[in-house]
């Protein structure tokens, strides 16, 4: 026979190495298939939440405001409902989070994700909180400015840090041309209504620049963008990640309040539990604690002489959360040098400072004189007369709707509230049966408010300013104050 | 032989001949690759008839189709891996095919017509890969897409006949999708299966493969010899593709709608030598009248090359006036792809 | 020469073992792509059917039978009293048509509604009983009540109840 027979009675070394390596790469393909990224989240979230039996399935969802369906709960199943006025069955994720909700490819997935993980960052609020997926105004490209929140709070002192920024330049005297303003970043506004605000702010960072080129720059105003301007005192960038300062970036800053650890606690998997810088919750809030704004103020000492930000060093460490109410606002959050009056310790800061306080009414304000307008005898009156006071006239005209967003009041035609000096609703502070009261925003309590007319206070009507009212209502040792709880 | 044989065994020993000359079956002869060829379009077939049951062909869902089956389907991912890399080794396995039978004069004696099938089943391959890269209809294959069209638009009395004929219309639309759709998984691989049978027939007719040796006085082996050499060559060759088609998956790309700023669109490496043709020169010289020079140069081969002496010997310094200018075709083919990397 | 033969016995059942051992691991990973295959046509469960269905306002409905497409099912109104009555035919599944059939009784000539499917040729009265053909059982009624926020009708199709059960707006 020819060789071809002798072949075949030898071992078949080349058959066996050929079938053992297919089966190896068989069990290969095996291993690598057990990655896929959402399968294990699902595996997670069920393992934390006892939900075996679900095993791993897809979840689609097609929201009507979109009409596209998105596979992004799939992997983000914990994750809170945003609001109860944004109930993801209509909005979905892609209308406010942008990114692509057809695959469960993780790149591919959160490619164009609108300002990366926090579409309220100033520079994506525009499509994200602004505007609806066909370009519809959400909260801004309305022709009422007083809707326009993505607007106003853009021209606000939080955003722009004008202020600060006059301050820096007008203690140092630093060259600049007369009747310009500066800002965090260029800002315009084409309807001043309030005279003598500007009509624009011009970047910093920009001035800077162009006068480095001159080779003219201020040092004190370098270290000033530097220190303060590139590090977070302002809404276009997120907080140092430490304790009790963790604070988000843009909108968020305040509506997405953080832990004090920077903890996310929610029900997300994909979001790390054990790494600091996340929400607490993935929850949109009005009802913004006093937590929050203390993220910023009150910190410690915003240095003008050595042009940085001094972390304050008496924080008690012996807080804790079974210390009252007060006592942990004291130890934690305020300034010690400072006089607080019971209702400071005892309210939210948004129970009395008004939105266009914080989010700026719509024009440039160029420094906090110009934003501020609470007062202690909005809701106190004087000697003289009670707090000035407005009929509400319709539930849905302008001022009553924004204050309107504290969850426990529902103001009422013909309701008496009260109204700052320019203008400003108060629908929590209300008259009922000749008695003023406050609605608390966070926690929904009802105070009477203490009138000074009819108290054995002398106070002269002409001076009103809260350095007054401080110097005898401190909770100190010799307060007057009182806290009557309804 | 009184071994029982099951009748697929049986099936593929009929394709062989009794016995073949020993210098033919040898390995490092023609180094399996038109069986390469074959074993991958197999390959492509049996993913291309699973991806059929979960893909989309319409411009609305065909980007999710592909999307939920890399993501989601059960092995999706494989499959389409599998189906992209049987393709991407059919292409190259058929080139280097094309490659031996020059350096060996395979279109010698009498089978100059088979190498002329060869080539036309080159080019179904080549259409087949490219109309297979806009089905992902993400950016990236649209602008491929849009260029190929644009392309055979501009060619002169034809163009709107072919476009109709290719993409359903000069533009591209929901009709250019179930053009390509059809092509791809019905139109161009039925012709490619009848040329492909013909050509094993034609190899059979021609007196099997080239040789060296002429006449009657040769050592030979066994037709089931061979076929037990090609499948220890078919395993290993499965394995690497199934290890390939394990760890590294083709891009996929978002839809148009979605992606409005790809920034950097690639064709399919088996064209990155017209893009690059098509930056220097006019749409029609660039696309059709070069890739049109090359085919007629290459079908025209063993033509041009009638030396009959030598015939299954790699490099014969008698014919290298003949193989070599092909070999520079090739290579300035390939260059002219690396070129087009590197720009960018 | 008989050891010469041992020898060769020898690598005899070694070779066919190896060889064993080879066709197996190739019938292992044969196999194993075989049931991905499978694993991938089987396809990845889907969502979860709808079963709640809201169908509307109860003044929208004119009193009498109302096909909801939706929810797959006709709403017999009575006045104040609503029930929610299966459109599909307990033979293979097919969407009824209500028609008005002329049936002659014994008190003359009458127009009756009646529930005829367009498939086979199942025939129901307006109770949903069977009357003619190869679907055997009688229609299934489902519950029908106002959705919480009192304003909707809704209609859980996978909810059967019995054939007297109706909901009083």
């Amino acid at each position: 026979m020819p060789s071809a027979e002798k072949q075949t009675k030898k071992i078949p070394w080349g058959f066996l190495t050929g079938t053992l390596i297919f089966l190896l790469s068989t069990v290969l393909l095996f291993v690598e298939g057990q990655q896929k990224e959402w399968i294990r989240y699902q595996h997670q979230y069920n393992s934390q939440n006892n939900t075996h039996d679900n095993g791993p399935r897809v979840i689609t969802i097609t929201p009507t405001l979109t009409g596209k369906p998105e596979m992004c709960l799939t992997c983000h199943q914990g994750i809170e409902e945003v609001s109860p006025s944004h109930p993801v069955e209509t909005f979905g994720c892609i209308a406010c989070h942008g990114g692509n909700g057809e695959t469960l490819d993780k790149d591919l997935a959160h490619k164009f994700m609108r300002g990366g993980s926090n579409p309220s960052k100033l520079s994506a609020a525009d499509k994200s909180c602004g505007t609806g997926p066909d370009g519809v105004p959400c909260h801004n490209g309305f022709k009422d400015d007083w809707k326009n929140m993505v607007d106003r709070v853009r021209r606000s002192l939080q955003a722009t840090d004008a202020g600060a920024v006059a301050a820096v330049q007008y203690t140092y005297n630093i060259p600049r041309p007369p009747d310009t303003k500066y800002g965090v970043k260029h800002v315009t506004d084409n309807d001043v209504r309030t005279f003598g605000f500007p009509d624009k702010l011009i970047s910093i960072h920009e001035k800077i620049k162009s006068d480095e080129l001159k080779g003219a720059a201020h040092p004190i105003e370098k270290k000033f963008e530097a220190n303060c301007i590139n590090s977070g005192c302002h809404l276009y960038s997120e907080a140092p990640h430490e304790k009790y300062f963790h604070r988000s970036e843009g909108c968020a800053s305040c509506h997405i309040p953080r832990s004090k650890d920077g903890f996310y606690k929610g029900r997300d998997v994909t979001i790390s539990k054990n790494e600091a810088g996340h929400m607490e919750f993935h929850r949109i809030t009005t009802a913004i604690p006093y937590s929050t704004c203390n993220s910023c103020h009150n910190r410690g000492v915003y240095s003008l002489r050595q042009m940085e930000f001094i972390k304050r060093t008496d924080l008690k460490s012996d807080a804790s959360d079974s210390d009252s109410a007060e006592s942990f606002r004291k130890k934690v959050y305020y300034h010690p040098m400072t006089l607080y009056a019971k209702c400071e310790l005892t309210l939210d800061c948004v129970d009395c400072h008004t939105h266009n306080e914080i989010m700026g009414n719509g024009d440039i304000f160029p420094d906090k004189k110009a934003a501020v307008e609470t007062r202690c005898l909005d809701c106190h009156g004087t000697i003289d007369s009670e707090p000035a006071f407005e009929i509400i006239k319709s539930p849905d005209q302008p001022d009553a709707f924004i204050t309107g967003q504290n969850p426990y009041i529902a103001p009422e035609e013909g309701d008496a509230v009260a109204v700052t000096k320019k203008g400003t609703l108060r629908p929590a502070v209300k008259k009922v049966n000749g008695k003023w009261q406050i609605v608390t925003k966070v926690n929904g309590n009802t105070y009477y408010i203490p009138t000074v007319k009819g108290s054995p206070c002398k106070q002269n009507a002409d001076e009103q300013e809260a350095l007054y009212c401080h110097t005898c209502h401190d909770t100190g040792k010799n307060s007057v104050g009182r806290n009557i709880k309804k | 032989m009184k071994k029982n044989k099951s009748v697929i065994i049986n099936f593929f020993l009929h394709l062989h001949p009794k016995r073949i000359s020993e210098s033919s079956a040898r390995f490092t002869y023609t180094f399996g690759l038109g069986g390469l060829v074959l074993f991958a379009f197999i390959i492509t077939a049996v993913t291309g008839v699973l991806l059929v049951f979960k893909y989309s062909p319409s411009t609305d869902s065909a980007n999710q189709s592909l999307q939920y089956i890399a993501t989601v389907s059960e092995y999706g991912w494989y499959i389409r891996n599998l189906h992209y890399w049987a393709a991407q080794i059919m292409v190259v396995a058929a080139l280097l095919h094309m490659v031996r039978i020059v350096l060996t004069g395979g279109y010698l004696r009498g089978r100059a017509f088979n190498w002329i099938i060869g080539i036309i089943l080159l080019i179904f391959i080549i259409l087949m890969d490219f109309t297979g890269y806009p089905l992902r209809w993400d950016v990236k294959s649209n602008y491929a897409l849009i260029t190929a069209l644009n392309l055979i638009n501009d060619i002169p009395v034809l163009g709107h006949f072919l476009c109709g004929l290719f993409f359903g219309g000069p533009d591209i639309s929901e009709n250019t999708l179930l053009h390509l759709y059809g092509w791809h998984i019905a139109g161009l691989p039925f012709f490619f299966f009848l040329f492909m049978v013909y050509h094993f027939y034609r190899i059979r007719k021609d007196g099997g493969i080239s040789e060296y040796e002429r006449g009657s006085i040769k050592k030979t082996v066994s037709g089931e010899a061979l076929l037990k050499k090609e499948i220890v060559f078919i395993l290993f060759a499965l394995s690497g593709l199934i290890i390939i088609s394990a760890v590294y998956t083709p891009e996929l790309g978002l839809s148009a709608q979605n992606d409005f700023n790809e920034s950097s669109v690639n064709s399919p490496w088996i064209v990155l030598w017209l893009q690059f043709l098509l930056r220097y020169l006019q749409p029609f010289s660039g696309g059709i009248v070069i890739p049109a020079i090359a085919i007629l140069y290459w079908i025209s081969l063993p033509l041009i090359d009638k030396n009959d002496q030598v015939q299954g010997v790699w490099f014969s310094r008698e014919r290298i006036k003949f193989w070599l200018p092909f070999i520079l075709s090739i290579l300035i083919i390939s260059m002219l792809s690396i070129a087009e990397t590197l720009i960018k | 020469m008989e050891n010469i033969n041992i020898k060769k016995e020898q690598s005899n059942t070694r070779r066919g073992f190896l060889k064993i051992t080879a066709v197996a691991a190739a019938a292992g990973a044969i196999a194993a792509h075989l049931w991905i295959a499978v694993q991938y046509l089987l396809g990845s469960p889907s969502g979860k059917k709808q079963h709640e269905w809201k169908i509307g306002k109860p003044e929208d409905f004119d009193n009498g039978i109302t096909f909801v497409s939706d929810a797959n099912v006709f709403i017999l109104r009575d006045g104040n009293k609503f029930k929610a009555l299966s459109s599909k035919c307990t033979h293979l599944g097919c969407t009824l048509k209500k028609v008005q059939s002329d049936s002659s009784t014994t008190a003359g000539k009458k127009s009756v509604t009646e529930f005829h499917c367009p498939c086979h040729g199942s025939k129901f009265n307006a109770k949903g009983e069977r009357i003619a053909g190869p679907g055997k059982k009688s229609l299934q009624y489902f519950h029908i009540a106002l959705s919480q926020d009192g304003k909707e009708l809704m209609v859980n199709n996978d909810m059967p109840v019995a054939s007297e059960y109706f909901t009083l707006i």
